[in-house]
């Protein structure tokens, strides 16, 4: 059984054995003229690459913020039950990194038709998690309360963090609308996980973990986690998965289902 | 310009490369920039495309350098980097071999990176490679000091792992 020192050893042989296997003047391009101008002709294969396509795990957050937000409104305006206070607003970004202080103005339960409320977020959390939630459109109706969050990227390549979005949505309507989802993008959940009426499932794109949870009864809480990248400092394994542990909600969660 | 008195610095400064540092970079970086290339895309077509589009880049650039060799050497890793994200997907799906067959002692664990996330394998390599410190890892890699050691710690571990599954 190998040691990490082992294992060290074994990965530095083996990529040095790699690297050696290029060698000088090994496909140089150069067939006269400058090195400056043999090394622009262009290669077939870079010129058929095409456009350059989005990370999948940020199609796939934005297609679920959009499936899900879609299906906010229309479950919850069938009747669900509401408590459209400006506390449960809070709750709504309580959960993550945003203090309760972000949100810039309060959502009254007089207001009607809809009404526009914008959080803010601390600027370093936007710089780092690449993503920028620009408003969360919160509507009181007479059956119930309905909440849209719209997120933009920031930069496409900007390197991330955690983007922790808490939705008080019933988890029936989780369930309905991930299965669509699911159809949707033709995707399969890595790992599904429920225990103690909590839910969770996780998706994984190589390093970058997506985690949907959810709780039975009253709790009603949904908690959509976009993670890049691994921090040492904020995540645990749960699994193979890496998932933040910035929020309260998710602290619960990784108490309830242990690292394996 | 005729009449200037140029050096390559000044070229470089001015946001244009000129053809003699051009050249100088090719000869002098671009085997190392395959080699570093091929551990991350695992595919010598690939790095060498890889490091083509680089070269390619930086001839087009207009930002001012301070250190062309540590730019180019940055767009190589950006540029492996995309191509093995697009390729993530397929091969979650369809494991494609990689191409460099090594002697069996190394062909395992050659074979176990390939397998790992792309993130993790481009930290190894440039730490078990490269040699480079946590903090040059973080800044290549646009991340964190602490991400970069835990993407090498938690790559070694896989990897580990992984050979322990498969003790042959």
């Amino acid at each position: 059984m190998p040691t990490l020192i082992d294992t060290e050893d074994r990965l530095r042989n083996t990529l040095s054995r790699v690297a050696s296997s290029v060698h000088e003047n090994d496909g140089e391009p150069h067939t006269g003229g400058t090195l400056a101008e043999s090394a622009i002709v262009p290669s077939s294969d870079l010129s058929s690459r095409g456009p350059r396509r989005r990370h999948p795990a940020r199609v796939f957050a934005a297609a679920f913020v959009s499936v899900l937000a879609v299906g906010v409104i229309a479950v919850l305006s069938t009747g669900l039950p509401s408590d459209p206070t400006v506390d449960s607003t809070r709750a709504l970004v309580a959960g993550g990194q945003v203090p309760s202080t972000a949100v810039s103005q309060p959502v009254s339960p007089e207001t009607s038709g809809g009404g526009e409320l914008q959080v803010e977020y601390p600027a370093l959390t936007l710089e780092a998690s690449g993503w920028s939630m620009t408003e969360i459109l919160d509507h009181e109706s007479e059956s119930g309360r309905s909440v849209r969050v719209h997120f933009e990227e920031v930069a496409e390549d900007s390197p991330g963090r955690d983007l922790l979005l808490v939705l008080g949505i019933d988890s029936t309507a989780v369930s309905n609308h991930l299965q669509e989802f699911e159809l949707a993008m033709g995707l399969k959940s890595e790992r599904e996980v429920e225990t103690r009426g909590r839910a969770a499932v996780l998706y994984e794109f190589g390093d970058e973990t997506l985690a949907l949870s959810w709780s039975e009864g009253a709790g009603i809480e949904a908690l959509l986690v976009v993670a890049h990248g691994g921090d040492a400092e904020l995540l645990v394994e749960l699994g193979d998965a890496l998932v933040p542990v910035s929020s309260e909600v998710w602290r619960e969660m990784v108490a309830a289902f242990p690292p394996r | 310009m005729a009449n200037e008195e140029r050096d390559l610095t000044s070229d470089v400064l001015r946001g244009r490369i000129s053809d003699e540092l051009f050249d100088a970079l090719y000869r002098t970086e671009r085997v190392a920039l395959v080699r570093l290339a091929l551990l991350v895309t695992g595919s010598r077509a690939a790095a060498e495309d890889v490091v083509q589009e680089s070269f390619l880049r930086l001839r087009s650039t207009s930002t001012e350098l301070t250190d062309p060799p540590r730019y180019l050497r940055r767009i190589v890793l950006n540029e492996a980097r995309q191509l093995l994200r697009r390729r993530e997907v397929e091969r979650r799906h369809l494991p494609v071999g990689l191409e460099v067959v090594l002697p069996p002692e190394f062909d395992e664990m050659w074979k176990l990176l390939g397998e790992l996330p792309e993130k993790r394998r481009v930290a190894l390599v440039l730490r078990y490679y490269e040699d480079l410190p946590y903090t040059e890892i973080a800044r290549l890699m646009d991340c964190r000091e602490a991400t970069a050691r835990s993407l090498v710690h938690r790559g070694l571990k896989n990897l580990r792992r992984r050979l322990n599954a498969n003790p042959d």
